[in-house]
Protein backbone atom coordinates (compact mmCIF):
# COMPACT_ATOMS: atom_id res chain seq x y z
CA UNK A 1 0.00 0.00 0.00
CA UNK A 2 1.70 3.27 -1.00
CA UNK A 3 1.89 6.45 1.59
CA UNK A 4 -0.82 8.42 -0.18
CA UNK A 5 -3.38 6.19 -0.06
CA UNK A 6 -2.25 5.29 3.67
CA UNK A 7 -2.93 9.28 4.79
CA UNK A 8 -6.02 8.61 2.72
CA UNK A 9 -7.15 6.08 4.58
CA UNK A 10 -6.61 7.35 7.88
CA UNK A 11 -8.45 10.73 6.97
CA UNK A 12 -11.48 8.85 5.92
CA UNK A 13 -11.14 6.77 9.58
CA UNK A 14 -11.17 10.10 11.40
CA UNK A 15 -14.15 11.68 9.58
CA UNK A 16 -15.66 8.13 10.59
CA UNK A 17 -15.21 8.45 14.20
CA UNK A 18 -16.17 12.41 13.74
CA UNK A 19 -19.78 11.40 12.47
CA UNK A 20 -20.42 8.37 14.73
CA UNK A 21 -19.30 10.44 17.95
CA UNK A 22 -21.27 13.69 16.99
CA UNK A 23 -24.48 10.98 16.64
CA UNK A 24 -23.24 9.49 19.72
CA UNK A 25 -23.50 12.69 21.35
CA UNK A 26 -26.96 13.92 19.74
CA UNK A 27 -28.46 10.05 21.11
CA UNK A 28 -27.56 10.98 24.82
CA UNK A 29 -28.77 14.57 24.17
CA UNK A 30 -32.04 13.43 23.56
CA UNK A 31 -32.18 10.93 25.95
CA UNK A 32 -31.44 13.29 28.76
CA UNK A 33 -33.81 15.82 27.40
CA UNK A 34 -37.01 13.26 27.38
CA UNK A 35 -35.90 11.93 30.82
CA UNK A 36 -34.22 14.50 33.09
CA UNK A 37 -35.39 17.65 30.93
CA UNK A 38 -38.69 17.29 30.45
CA UNK A 39 -39.22 13.86 32.42
CA UNK A 40 -40.96 12.01 29.81
CA UNK A 41 -39.92 8.72 31.40
CA UNK A 42 -39.93 8.51 34.67
CA UNK A 43 -36.35 7.62 36.53
CA UNK A 44 -37.58 4.24 37.43
CA UNK A 45 -38.55 3.09 33.64
CA UNK A 46 -35.77 5.18 32.06
CA UNK A 47 -33.41 6.56 34.20
CA UNK A 48 -31.01 9.47 32.69
CA UNK A 49 -27.54 8.89 31.24
CA UNK A 50 -26.09 11.59 33.67
CA UNK A 51 -27.46 8.38 36.29
CA UNK A 52 -26.15 5.72 34.34
CA UNK A 53 -22.80 7.70 34.07
CA UNK A 54 -22.87 8.39 37.55
CA UNK A 55 -23.78 4.41 38.57
CA UNK A 56 -21.13 3.70 36.54
CA UNK A 57 -18.41 6.30 38.18
CA UNK A 58 -19.68 5.01 41.76
CA UNK A 59 -19.62 1.06 41.02
CA UNK A 60 -15.61 1.67 40.28
CA UNK A 61 -14.91 2.17 44.40
CA UNK A 62 -18.50 0.83 45.76
CA UNK A 63 -18.66 -2.90 45.17
CA UNK A 64 -22.25 -4.73 44.26
CA UNK A 65 -22.17 -7.90 45.88
CA UNK A 66 -18.78 -9.13 46.49
CA UNK A 67 -17.20 -7.71 43.48
CA UNK A 68 -16.21 -4.11 42.72
CA UNK A 69 -16.95 -2.94 38.94
CA UNK A 70 -13.75 -4.21 37.30
CA UNK A 71 -13.70 -7.32 39.61
CA UNK A 72 -17.66 -8.33 37.75
CA UNK A 73 -15.92 -7.61 34.10
CA UNK A 74 -12.89 -9.56 34.88
CA UNK A 75 -14.79 -12.34 35.84
CA UNK A 76 -17.20 -12.32 32.97
CA UNK A 77 -13.97 -11.85 30.81
CA UNK A 78 -12.36 -14.61 32.32
CA UNK A 79 -15.51 -16.68 31.70
CA UNK A 80 -15.92 -15.90 27.97
CA UNK A 81 -12.01 -16.05 27.52
CA UNK A 82 -12.06 -19.80 29.29
CA UNK A 83 -15.49 -20.62 27.63
CA UNK A 84 -14.62 -19.48 23.78
CA UNK A 85 -10.82 -21.08 24.35
CA UNK A 86 -12.21 -24.32 25.00
CA UNK A 87 -14.49 -24.76 22.51
CA UNK A 88 -11.81 -23.25 19.83
CA UNK A 89 -9.09 -25.86 20.98
CA UNK A 90 -11.76 -29.24 20.40
CA UNK A 91 -13.54 -27.50 17.56
CA UNK A 92 -10.95 -26.39 14.95
CA UNK A 93 -9.02 -29.87 15.10
CA UNK A 94 -12.24 -31.64 14.97
CA UNK A 95 -13.47 -29.68 12.27
CA UNK A 96 -9.99 -30.02 10.27
CA UNK A 97 -10.19 -33.86 10.65
CA UNK A 98 -13.61 -34.04 9.64
CA UNK A 99 -13.05 -31.89 6.72
CA UNK A 100 -9.85 -34.27 5.73
CA UNK A 101 -11.10 -37.92 6.58
CA UNK A 102 -14.15 -38.65 4.85
CA UNK A 103 -15.18 -41.63 7.61
CA UNK A 104 -14.35 -39.53 10.42
CA UNK A 105 -17.08 -36.85 8.82
CA UNK A 106 -19.47 -39.73 8.46
CA UNK A 107 -19.21 -40.91 11.94
CA UNK A 108 -19.30 -37.30 13.82
CA UNK A 109 -21.58 -35.45 11.28
CA UNK A 110 -24.97 -37.12 12.42
CA UNK A 111 -23.76 -36.71 16.44
CA UNK A 112 -23.49 -33.13 15.32
CA UNK A 113 -26.77 -32.30 13.78
CA UNK A 114 -28.68 -33.61 15.65
CA UNK A 115 -27.09 -31.39 18.60
CA UNK A 116 -26.53 -28.06 16.40
CA UNK A 117 -30.37 -27.74 16.19
CA UNK A 118 -30.36 -27.04 20.22
CA UNK A 119 -29.84 -23.36 20.92
CA UNK A 120 -26.86 -23.14 23.54
CA UNK A 121 -29.14 -21.50 25.63
CA UNK A 122 -31.42 -24.44 26.05
CA UNK A 123 -28.28 -26.27 27.83
CA UNK A 124 -28.53 -24.07 30.64
CA UNK A 125 -31.19 -25.91 32.65
CA UNK A 126 -29.16 -29.46 32.42
CA UNK A 127 -25.25 -27.13 33.22
CA UNK A 128 -26.53 -25.65 36.34
CA UNK A 129 -27.41 -29.28 36.99
CA UNK A 130 -24.30 -30.95 36.49
CA UNK A 131 -22.16 -27.99 37.07
CA UNK A 132 -23.70 -26.05 39.80
CA UNK A 133 -24.02 -22.35 39.39
CA UNK A 134 -19.92 -21.89 39.76
CA UNK A 135 -17.27 -21.17 36.81
CA UNK A 136 -18.18 -24.66 35.15
CA UNK A 137 -21.43 -24.63 34.23
CA UNK A 138 -21.24 -20.82 32.52
CA UNK A 139 -17.91 -22.02 30.88
CA UNK A 140 -19.49 -24.85 29.46
CA UNK A 141 -22.74 -23.04 27.97
CA UNK A 142 -20.23 -20.71 26.26
CA UNK A 143 -18.43 -23.08 25.26
CA UNK A 144 -20.77 -25.33 23.43
CA UNK A 145 -22.27 -22.17 21.58
CA UNK A 146 -18.95 -21.02 20.41
CA UNK A 147 -18.53 -24.85 19.36
CA UNK A 148 -20.42 -25.33 16.72
CA UNK A 149 -19.79 -21.73 14.61
CA UNK A 150 -15.88 -22.78 14.28
CA UNK A 151 -16.09 -26.47 14.36
CA UNK A 152 -18.68 -26.02 11.05
CA UNK A 153 -16.60 -22.92 9.50
CA UNK A 154 -13.23 -24.90 9.99
CA UNK A 155 -15.17 -28.22 8.29
CA UNK A 156 -16.34 -26.18 5.13
CA UNK A 157 -12.77 -24.34 4.74
CA UNK A 158 -11.19 -27.71 4.56
CA UNK A 159 -13.54 -29.89 3.20
CA UNK A 160 -14.33 -27.05 0.08
CA UNK A 161 -10.56 -26.25 -0.42
CA UNK A 162 -9.93 -25.41 -4.12
CA UNK A 163 -9.65 -28.82 -5.89
CA UNK A 164 -7.37 -26.75 -8.41
CA UNK A 165 -4.86 -26.06 -5.62
CA UNK A 166 -4.64 -29.50 -4.81
CA UNK A 167 -4.36 -31.01 -8.39
CA UNK A 168 -1.48 -28.56 -8.48
CA UNK A 169 0.24 -29.62 -5.35
CA UNK A 170 0.21 -33.47 -5.97
CA UNK A 171 1.40 -32.72 -9.51
CA UNK A 172 4.41 -30.54 -8.11
CA UNK A 173 4.91 -34.08 -6.19
CA UNK A 174 3.24 -33.30 -2.75
CA UNK A 175 2.47 -35.73 -0.14
CA UNK A 176 -1.23 -36.27 1.51
CA UNK A 177 0.60 -35.03 4.99
CA UNK A 178 2.04 -31.89 2.58
CA UNK A 179 -1.09 -31.28 1.18
CA UNK A 180 -3.07 -30.89 4.25
CA UNK A 181 -0.31 -28.81 5.89
CA UNK A 182 1.00 -26.73 3.35
CA UNK A 183 -2.01 -26.04 1.25
CA UNK A 184 -5.59 -27.23 2.89
CA UNK A 185 -4.55 -25.75 5.85
CA UNK A 186 -3.50 -22.28 4.78
CA UNK A 187 -6.12 -21.78 2.17
CA UNK A 188 -8.89 -22.74 5.03
CA UNK A 189 -7.58 -20.03 7.24
CA UNK A 190 -9.74 -17.19 6.36
CA UNK A 191 -13.20 -19.48 6.99
CA UNK A 192 -11.32 -20.18 10.53
CA UNK A 193 -10.75 -16.93 11.33
CA UNK A 194 -14.20 -15.83 10.41
CA UNK A 195 -16.04 -18.94 12.45
CA UNK A 196 -13.53 -18.27 15.59
CA UNK A 197 -15.41 -14.10 14.83
CA UNK A 198 -18.69 -15.67 14.76
CA UNK A 199 -18.18 -17.99 18.28
CA UNK A 200 -16.89 -15.39 20.25
CA UNK A 201 -20.02 -12.95 19.04
CA UNK A 202 -22.02 -16.08 19.84
CA UNK A 203 -19.99 -16.63 23.69
CA UNK A 204 -21.00 -13.69 24.63
CA UNK A 205 -24.51 -13.99 24.16
CA UNK A 206 -24.46 -17.33 26.07
CA UNK A 207 -22.23 -15.34 28.83
CA UNK A 208 -24.97 -13.14 29.21
CA UNK A 209 -27.48 -15.56 29.33
CA UNK A 210 -25.64 -17.62 31.82
CA UNK A 211 -25.29 -15.01 34.22
CA UNK A 212 -28.71 -13.94 33.74
CA UNK A 213 -30.34 -16.86 34.85
CA UNK A 214 -27.79 -17.97 37.61
CA UNK A 215 -24.66 -16.18 39.07
CA UNK A 216 -23.86 -13.82 41.80
CA UNK A 217 -20.94 -12.12 39.89
CA UNK A 218 -19.99 -10.84 36.24
CA UNK A 219 -21.99 -8.17 34.17
CA UNK A 220 -25.18 -10.31 33.12
CA UNK A 221 -25.91 -10.60 36.97
CA UNK A 222 -25.18 -6.68 37.43
CA UNK A 223 -28.05 -6.90 34.13
CA UNK A 224 -30.36 -8.75 36.30
CA UNK A 225 -29.48 -7.16 39.50
CA UNK A 226 -30.57 -3.84 38.39
CA UNK A 227 -34.02 -5.29 37.25
CA UNK A 228 -34.90 -7.32 40.69
CA UNK A 229 -33.70 -4.34 42.70
CA UNK A 230 -35.79 -1.96 40.24
CA UNK A 231 -32.76 0.21 39.46
CA UNK A 232 -32.72 0.13 35.42
CA UNK A 233 -29.29 2.55 35.69
CA UNK A 234 -27.21 -0.40 37.11
CA UNK A 235 -28.72 -2.70 33.89
CA UNK A 236 -28.03 0.06 31.47
CA UNK A 237 -24.38 1.15 32.66
CA UNK A 238 -24.26 -3.17 32.52
CA UNK A 239 -25.70 -3.49 28.93
CA UNK A 240 -23.55 -0.65 28.16
CA UNK A 241 -20.45 -2.57 29.30
CA UNK A 242 -21.04 -5.64 27.62
CA UNK A 243 -21.52 -3.85 24.06
CA UNK A 244 -18.23 -2.16 25.02
CA UNK A 245 -16.99 -5.72 25.37
CA UNK A 246 -18.58 -7.03 21.99
CA UNK A 247 -16.64 -3.92 20.49
CA UNK A 248 -12.90 -4.76 21.82
CA UNK A 249 -13.03 -8.16 21.12
CA UNK A 250 -14.54 -8.00 17.52
CA UNK A 251 -11.90 -5.08 16.73
CA UNK A 252 -9.02 -7.26 18.19
CA UNK A 253 -10.16 -10.59 16.14
CA UNK A 254 -10.48 -8.34 13.14
CA UNK A 255 -6.38 -7.08 14.27
CA UNK A 256 -5.54 -10.50 14.52
CA UNK A 257 -7.30 -11.80 10.70
CA UNK A 258 -5.43 -9.04 8.79
CA UNK A 259 -1.92 -9.93 10.41
CA UNK A 260 -3.00 -13.40 9.73
CA UNK A 261 -4.55 -12.99 6.45
CA UNK A 262 -1.94 -10.91 4.97
CA UNK A 263 -2.58 -11.82 1.09
CA UNK A 264 -6.00 -11.49 1.52
CA UNK A 265 -6.99 -7.63 0.32
CA UNK A 266 -9.64 -5.85 1.56
CA UNK B 1 -22.52 -45.06 -5.01
CA UNK B 2 -20.20 -47.29 -2.76
CA UNK B 3 -19.04 -44.12 -1.21
CA UNK B 4 -22.45 -43.22 -0.07
CA UNK B 5 -23.58 -46.51 1.45
CA UNK B 6 -20.56 -46.38 3.15
CA UNK B 7 -21.09 -43.07 4.44
CA UNK B 8 -24.78 -44.15 5.32
CA UNK B 9 -23.68 -47.22 7.13
CA UNK B 10 -21.48 -45.40 9.36
CA UNK B 11 -24.23 -42.26 10.06
CA UNK B 12 -26.14 -44.82 11.21
CA UNK B 13 -23.40 -46.59 13.24
CA UNK B 14 -22.55 -43.74 14.72
CA UNK B 15 -26.01 -43.08 16.07
CA UNK B 16 -26.90 -46.42 17.44
CA UNK B 17 -23.33 -46.41 19.37
CA UNK B 18 -24.03 -43.36 21.15
CA UNK B 19 -27.56 -44.23 21.74
CA UNK B 20 -26.22 -47.55 22.90
CA UNK B 21 -23.34 -45.99 24.71
CA UNK B 22 -25.46 -43.97 27.05
CA UNK B 23 -27.77 -46.49 27.38
CA UNK B 24 -25.09 -49.06 28.76
CA UNK B 25 -23.72 -46.41 30.90
CA UNK B 26 -26.60 -45.32 32.42
CA UNK B 27 -29.18 -48.28 32.64
CA UNK B 28 -27.31 -51.35 32.06
CA UNK B 29 -23.94 -50.66 34.01
CA UNK B 30 -25.57 -48.22 36.36
CA UNK B 31 -22.44 -45.99 36.37
CA UNK B 32 -23.97 -42.53 35.81
CA UNK B 33 -26.81 -41.79 38.12
CA UNK B 34 -30.13 -41.30 36.38
CA UNK B 35 -30.19 -37.66 38.22
CA UNK B 36 -27.37 -36.97 36.29
CA UNK B 37 -28.24 -38.40 32.98
CA UNK B 38 -31.43 -40.31 32.94
CA UNK B 39 -31.30 -43.49 30.54
CA UNK B 40 -32.73 -42.54 26.87
CA UNK B 41 -35.62 -44.60 27.60
CA UNK B 42 -36.87 -42.04 30.38
CA UNK B 43 -37.44 -39.54 28.12
CA UNK B 44 -39.43 -41.64 25.56
CA UNK B 45 -41.87 -42.15 28.83
CA UNK B 46 -41.68 -38.67 30.36
CA UNK B 47 -42.79 -37.58 26.04
CA UNK B 48 -45.66 -40.13 27.11
CA UNK B 49 -46.52 -38.72 30.36
CA UNK B 50 -46.44 -34.86 29.98
CA UNK B 51 -48.09 -35.24 26.70
CA UNK B 52 -51.37 -36.49 27.93
CA UNK B 53 -51.27 -34.95 31.57
CA UNK B 54 -50.48 -31.57 32.29
CA UNK B 55 -46.67 -30.67 34.06
CA UNK B 56 -46.60 -27.03 35.54
CA UNK B 57 -49.57 -26.01 34.51
CA UNK B 58 -49.76 -27.59 31.05
CA UNK B 59 -49.61 -30.05 28.76
CA UNK B 60 -46.75 -30.53 26.86
CA UNK B 61 -48.59 -29.11 23.71
CA UNK B 62 -50.10 -26.47 25.85
CA UNK B 63 -46.47 -25.24 26.44
CA UNK B 64 -44.95 -25.29 23.37
CA UNK B 65 -47.95 -23.46 21.51
CA UNK B 66 -47.04 -20.92 24.15
CA UNK B 67 -43.84 -20.60 22.96
CA UNK B 68 -44.35 -20.63 19.12
CA UNK B 69 -47.53 -18.19 19.72
CA UNK B 70 -44.57 -15.45 21.27
CA UNK B 71 -42.11 -16.76 19.30
CA UNK B 72 -43.82 -16.19 15.96
CA UNK B 73 -45.74 -12.76 16.85
CA UNK B 74 -42.24 -11.36 17.82
CA UNK B 75 -40.68 -12.52 14.63
CA UNK B 76 -43.49 -11.81 12.05
CA UNK B 77 -43.80 -7.94 13.83
CA UNK B 78 -39.99 -7.72 13.63
CA UNK B 79 -39.79 -8.56 10.05
CA UNK B 80 -43.01 -6.34 9.01
CA UNK B 81 -41.00 -3.33 10.71
CA UNK B 82 -37.60 -3.95 10.21
CA UNK B 83 -37.06 -4.68 6.26
CA UNK B 84 -38.97 -1.91 5.09
CA UNK B 85 -37.09 0.38 7.68
CA UNK B 86 -33.78 -1.44 6.44
CA UNK B 87 -34.93 -0.79 2.67
CA UNK B 88 -35.79 2.86 3.40
CA UNK B 89 -32.38 3.36 5.03
CA UNK B 90 -30.63 2.08 2.55
CA UNK B 91 -32.17 3.92 -0.55
CA UNK B 92 -32.27 7.29 1.63
CA UNK B 93 -29.06 9.16 2.66
CA UNK B 94 -30.61 10.86 4.97
CA UNK B 95 -33.02 8.25 6.73
CA UNK B 96 -29.76 6.33 6.92
CA UNK B 97 -28.05 9.41 8.34
CA UNK B 98 -30.34 9.32 11.05
CA UNK B 99 -31.06 5.88 11.89
CA UNK B 100 -27.76 4.21 11.15
CA UNK B 101 -25.77 5.55 14.31
CA UNK B 102 -28.42 4.68 16.46
CA UNK B 103 -28.23 0.77 15.08
CA UNK B 104 -24.27 0.44 15.37
CA UNK B 105 -25.26 1.37 19.28
CA UNK B 106 -27.40 -0.98 19.91
CA UNK B 107 -26.23 -3.94 17.50
CA UNK B 108 -23.38 -4.70 20.10
CA UNK B 109 -25.82 -5.22 22.96
CA UNK B 110 -26.92 -8.87 22.88
CA UNK B 111 -30.65 -8.49 22.80
CA UNK B 112 -30.96 -11.33 25.45
CA UNK B 113 -29.30 -8.34 27.86
CA UNK B 114 -32.91 -6.07 26.89
CA UNK B 115 -34.48 -8.97 28.95
CA UNK B 116 -34.35 -7.41 32.84
CA UNK B 117 -34.99 -3.83 31.47
CA UNK B 118 -37.82 -5.07 29.32
CA UNK B 119 -39.36 -6.84 32.36
CA UNK B 120 -39.55 -3.65 34.17
CA UNK B 121 -40.97 -1.57 31.72
CA UNK B 122 -43.35 -4.22 30.30
CA UNK B 123 -44.31 -6.30 33.50
CA UNK B 124 -43.61 -10.46 33.06
CA UNK B 125 -46.78 -11.00 30.46
CA UNK B 126 -46.44 -11.65 26.98
CA UNK B 127 -45.67 -8.26 26.41
CA UNK B 128 -42.15 -7.95 28.01
CA UNK B 129 -41.43 -11.12 25.52
CA UNK B 130 -42.34 -10.14 22.38
CA UNK B 131 -40.41 -6.67 23.01
CA UNK B 132 -37.20 -8.74 23.36
CA UNK B 133 -37.57 -11.38 20.66
CA UNK B 134 -38.64 -8.63 18.46
CA UNK B 135 -35.60 -6.69 19.29
CA UNK B 136 -33.74 -9.67 18.27
CA UNK B 137 -35.34 -10.61 15.05
CA UNK B 138 -35.75 -6.84 13.90
CA UNK B 139 -32.09 -5.67 14.24
CA UNK B 140 -30.69 -8.46 11.78
CA UNK B 141 -33.98 -7.79 9.38
CA UNK B 142 -32.64 -3.90 9.19
CA UNK B 143 -29.43 -4.77 8.61
CA UNK B 144 -29.21 -7.55 6.00
CA UNK B 145 -31.97 -5.33 4.30
CA UNK B 146 -29.73 -2.20 4.23
CA UNK B 147 -26.94 -3.54 3.41
CA UNK B 148 -27.90 -5.67 0.62
CA UNK B 149 -29.97 -2.17 -0.75
CA UNK B 150 -26.63 -0.15 -0.55
CA UNK B 151 -24.36 -2.67 -2.04
CA UNK B 152 -27.01 -3.00 -5.29
CA UNK B 153 -24.64 -3.66 -8.23
CA UNK B 154 -23.85 -0.59 -10.15
CA UNK B 155 -23.77 -2.45 -13.00
CA UNK B 156 -27.31 -3.41 -12.54
CA UNK B 157 -28.32 0.16 -12.17
CA UNK B 158 -26.81 1.28 -15.13
CA UNK B 159 -28.18 -1.15 -17.57
CA UNK B 160 -31.62 -0.20 -16.00
CA UNK B 161 -30.91 3.96 -16.32
CA UNK B 162 -29.64 2.71 -20.05
CA UNK B 163 -32.66 0.92 -20.78
CA UNK B 164 -34.53 3.60 -20.13
CA UNK B 165 -36.00 3.39 -16.57
CA UNK B 166 -36.84 6.94 -15.28
CA UNK B 167 -38.04 7.11 -12.20
CA UNK B 168 -35.89 6.63 -8.70
CA UNK B 169 -39.12 4.34 -7.93
CA UNK B 170 -38.97 1.76 -10.35
CA UNK B 171 -35.61 1.72 -9.89
CA UNK B 172 -36.35 0.79 -6.39
CA UNK B 173 -38.69 -1.49 -6.92
CA UNK B 174 -38.26 -3.19 -9.88
CA UNK B 175 -33.76 -3.81 -9.57
CA UNK B 176 -32.61 -2.81 -6.02
CA UNK B 177 -35.25 -4.84 -4.28
CA UNK B 178 -35.45 -7.73 -6.72
CA UNK B 179 -31.57 -7.91 -6.82
CA UNK B 180 -31.30 -7.49 -2.85
CA UNK B 181 -33.79 -10.48 -2.06
CA UNK B 182 -31.62 -13.13 -1.23
CA UNK B 183 -29.27 -11.22 1.20
CA UNK B 184 -32.39 -9.86 2.87
CA UNK B 185 -34.14 -13.19 3.46
CA UNK B 186 -30.57 -14.55 4.78
CA UNK B 187 -31.31 -11.38 7.49
CA UNK B 188 -34.92 -13.16 8.11
CA UNK B 189 -33.83 -16.22 8.76
CA UNK B 190 -30.60 -15.38 11.31
CA UNK B 191 -33.56 -13.38 12.84
CA UNK B 192 -35.53 -16.26 13.22
CA UNK B 193 -32.75 -18.34 14.74
CA UNK B 194 -32.12 -15.28 17.13
CA UNK B 195 -35.59 -15.14 18.15
CA UNK B 196 -35.54 -18.73 19.05
CA UNK B 197 -32.69 -18.45 21.44
CA UNK B 198 -33.84 -15.40 22.92
CA UNK B 199 -37.69 -16.86 23.44
CA UNK B 200 -35.65 -19.62 25.53
CA UNK B 201 -33.84 -17.45 27.79
CA UNK B 202 -36.85 -15.05 28.25
CA UNK B 203 -38.63 -18.06 29.34
CA UNK B 204 -36.04 -19.46 31.72
CA UNK B 205 -35.97 -15.91 33.43
CA UNK B 206 -39.15 -15.02 33.98
CA UNK B 207 -42.53 -16.79 32.63
CA UNK B 208 -45.31 -19.09 34.07
CA UNK B 209 -45.41 -20.98 30.35
CA UNK B 210 -43.76 -22.69 27.76
CA UNK B 211 -41.16 -24.59 26.95
CA UNK B 212 -38.01 -22.79 28.51
CA UNK B 213 -40.57 -22.40 32.11
CA UNK B 214 -41.29 -26.01 31.66
CA UNK B 215 -37.17 -26.50 31.56
CA UNK B 216 -36.69 -24.65 34.46
CA UNK B 217 -39.52 -26.12 36.36
CA UNK B 218 -38.35 -29.59 35.56
CA UNK B 219 -34.52 -28.15 37.07
CA UNK B 220 -35.79 -27.59 40.46
CA UNK B 221 -37.60 -30.80 40.44
CA UNK B 222 -34.68 -32.36 39.71
CA UNK B 223 -35.84 -33.98 36.37
CA UNK B 224 -32.97 -33.92 33.84
CA UNK B 225 -35.09 -36.10 31.69
CA UNK B 226 -37.85 -33.52 31.14
CA UNK B 227 -35.15 -31.28 30.69
CA UNK B 228 -33.66 -32.96 27.72
CA UNK B 229 -37.23 -33.70 26.41
CA UNK B 230 -37.53 -29.65 26.24
CA UNK B 231 -34.04 -29.38 24.44
CA UNK B 232 -35.03 -31.99 21.81
CA UNK B 233 -38.45 -30.57 20.84
CA UNK B 234 -36.81 -27.01 20.69
CA UNK B 235 -34.15 -28.31 19.17
CA UNK B 236 -36.99 -29.82 16.70
CA UNK B 237 -39.09 -26.96 16.20
CA UNK B 238 -35.96 -24.54 15.64
CA UNK B 239 -34.62 -26.83 12.72
CA UNK B 240 -38.44 -27.12 11.27
CA UNK B 241 -38.76 -23.19 11.38
CA UNK B 242 -34.90 -22.87 9.52
CA UNK B 243 -36.11 -25.51 7.25
CA UNK B 244 -39.36 -23.94 6.57
CA UNK B 245 -37.48 -20.67 5.76
CA UNK B 246 -35.42 -22.44 3.42
CA UNK B 247 -38.27 -23.46 1.43
CA UNK B 248 -39.89 -20.30 1.16
CA UNK B 249 -36.69 -18.78 0.04
CA UNK B 250 -36.27 -21.25 -2.50
CA UNK B 251 -40.18 -20.35 -4.03
CA UNK B 252 -39.02 -16.40 -3.66
CA UNK B 253 -35.87 -16.40 -5.56
CA UNK B 254 -35.57 -19.63 -7.58
CA UNK B 255 -32.50 -18.12 -9.31
CA UNK B 256 -29.96 -18.32 -6.22
CA UNK B 257 -27.92 -21.34 -6.34
CA UNK B 258 -28.72 -22.77 -2.65
CA UNK B 259 -25.55 -23.96 -0.26
CA UNK B 260 -25.78 -27.09 0.98
CA UNK B 261 -24.55 -26.29 4.49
Amino acid sequence: MSRRSETFLNFIYQEEIFLSLSSILGFVLFWHILTDLLGIFPSLILPSPEKVFFTLYEKITVPVGEERLFGHVGISVVRILVGVGLALALAVPLGILMGWYEDLDSLASPLIEVLRPIPPIAWIPLAILWFGIGLGSKVFIIAIGAFFPALINTYIGVKFVDALLIKAAKTLGAKDKDILWEVVLPASVPLIVAGIRISIGVGMMCLVAAELVAASSGLGYLIMLGGDDLKPELSLMGMILIGILGLIADRVILAVERKVIYWKKE
Amino acid sequence: MKQSSRRLFLSILSILVVILGWYALTSWAGIVPPAFLPPPQYIVTDFFRVVTSPYVGNTLVGHTLMSLQIVLGGFFSAVLIGIPLGILMGWFKRIEAVVDPLFQLLRPIPPLAWIPISLLWFGIGLKSKIFVIWLAAFVPCVINSYTAIRLTDPLLVKAALGLGVKKQRDLLWEVAIPSSLPVILGGVRIGLGAAWMTLVAAELLASDAGLGYMMQMARRALEPSVIILCMLIIGILGALMARGLKVLERRICPWVKQEEH
